[in-house]
């Protein structure tokens, strides 16, 4: 089965397997959603020279949804044959969390460095994420699930059918 | 004398795709045909685009195929149905910041891109909202936005804020704010290069999907029906509508004028002819001295 598969929780029975999906696809919303947040500030500390974007408000929410998202990882309870989601989400997590830290250092006139410093750390969380993709349960890097016109393979009718913790590289 | 020649490029296309998300109240009527197409400017000594379509791997794939868009073809592929090569675009126009308008960044790498301000400023902001209200990030691949930070860091990404006149010559970009998206923008050419231009196109971005966008029953003369907005917007319906009549009137209200991508009815409109790969190619006018690519 294709590791590209549309946005959709799978509806395996067993109940540890779902509470497992809806946690992990809340921690990976929040990291997905911190690369592009940190990223759209990246561009614009650069578009324009010399913004300080340490002092933004978006840096302070980054930083309580990044905690936030912390404590929904050390909540989460991998069944059988996802145990490794968890470390490769905190891996993640750690790498914004250095993003976060180089942002706040960014100052005016003096941005080169640390700029690279945090999209390094960015690209690397992503890689991360793409990893753990796995579209059965929600985790992917583009979420369509609510696009206006997601009407092309998003009912195909195997995400329904396939249980969690199989192997999605086949 | 017109001073640029423009091409509207399809790169792929959605075959069946739900008309009440293209032109707005229209439930239980159907699909229409959606080509997926980005715009080339050649002239005055410059090769220009507006949008540059998604590239159809990784995420890009994913959200395509949640859409349905079939029969996708390189910018190499695309481009070299008039002769061109990614390498020759040095100036890109992003009408907004979804994946199927700014998702191939990295095939142009000697073209400085120009999207609006408020379109990644607005996105940072979205995406710091609660969870509960993640469908306002609809279209938005985040894969993009860290290629844009590499586009900041190579001095390649130019954030515009508001209107800009003679971005090249004779040619201004125009802020749509709260339409479609958060900032997004639609491209002026004035094509005898006047300040008072009797020959000006409007390339619309996703501000108008189709001719009922515009009220325009197919006579592409003034508008003959009111403007009915596209199905989508982030920002408002009324706000698009306004955008709508701004890019109207700027072509002296000859709606044939107003250039939008997403319209099948094109062919009916230009010349064209279609490529190897079932994709068409729209002539919508010729500099002086350029002959046709489609003839």
């Amino acid at each position: 089965m294709s590791r590209l598969r549309a946005t959709m929780p799978t509806l395996a029975p067993d109940p540890r397997a779902i509470a497992y999906g809806v946690a992990a696809q809340r921690a990976f919303a929040n990291l997905r959603a911190l690369i592009g947040q940190l990223s759209g500030l990246l561009i614009l500390a650069q578009a324009k020279l010399g913004r300080d974007v340490a002092g933004l408000p978006d840096v302070a929410i980054a930083r309580e949804r990044w905690h936030e998202t912390m404590e929904a990882l050390a909540a989460l309870v991998p069944p059988a044959g996802r145990e490794n989601d968890r470390a490769g989400l905190a891996r993640a997590a750690s790498h914004i969390e250095s993003a976060l830290a180089a942002i706040t250092q960014i100052r005016r006139g003096r941005e080169g460095a640390t700029i690279d410093a945090a999209s390094a750390h960015l690209r690397a969380a992503y890689t991360q994420m793409q990893d753990l993709c796995d579209h059965r349960i929600g985790l992917g890097m583009v979420d369509m699930s609510d696009a206006c016109a997601a009407c092309g393979k998003l009912f195909d009718a195997t995400w329904q059918t396939t249980p969690i913790g199989g192997s999605d590289n086949a | 004398m017109s001073q640029y020649s423009i091409w509207v490029l399809e790169y792929s296309y959605v075959r069946k795709f739900h008309r009440s998300a293209v032109v707005y109240g229209t439930h239980n009527q159907g699909h229409v045909k959606l080509p997926y197409c980005y715009t080339v400017i050649k002239g005055n000594g410059h090769v220009a685009m507006v949008d540059v379509g998604y590239n159809d791997k990784d995420h890009g794939k994913v959200m395509a195929d949640t859409l349905g868009v079939e029969a996708w073809q390189s910018p190499r592929t695309v481009l070299a149905e008039i002769g061109l090569k990614p390498e020759d675009v040095d100036s890109i126009f992003i009408s907004h910041a979804h994946f199927d308008h700014f998702g191939n960044v990295e095939a142009f790498p000697k073209a400085t891109f120009y999207i609006q301000e408020r379109e990644i400023a607005k996105w940072v902001w979205a995406m710091a909202l609660p969870e509960r209200m993640r469908w306002v990030l609809q279209g938005i691949d985040v894969g993009d936005i860290m290629r844009g930070v590499e586009l900041a860091r190579d001095r390649r990404l130019a954030c515009v804020d508001g209107d800009v006149h003679n971005v090249l010559p004779g040619i201004d970009l125009h802020a749509a704010p709260d339409t479609h998206t958060y900032g997004s923008m639609w491209v002026k050419v004035r094509n005898d290069g006047r300040e008072d231009s009797q020959d000006v196109w409007v390339l619309a971005g996703d501000l108008v999907y189709q001719l009922e966008n515009l009220g325009d029953s197919g006579a592409g003369g003034a508008p003959d029906g009111q403007y009915i907005p596209i199905g989508l917007a982030t920002g408002s319906q009324t706000n698009l509508i306004m955008a709508v009549d701004q890019m109207v009137r700027a072509v002296g209200n000859e709606t044939r004028r107003v250039i939008p991508i997403h319209e099948e009815r094109l062919a009916g409109r230009f010349p064209h002819r279609i490529s190897r790969h079932g994709l068409r190619i729209s002539e919508v006018c010729l500099a002086e001295g350029q002959a046709s690519l489609v003839r």
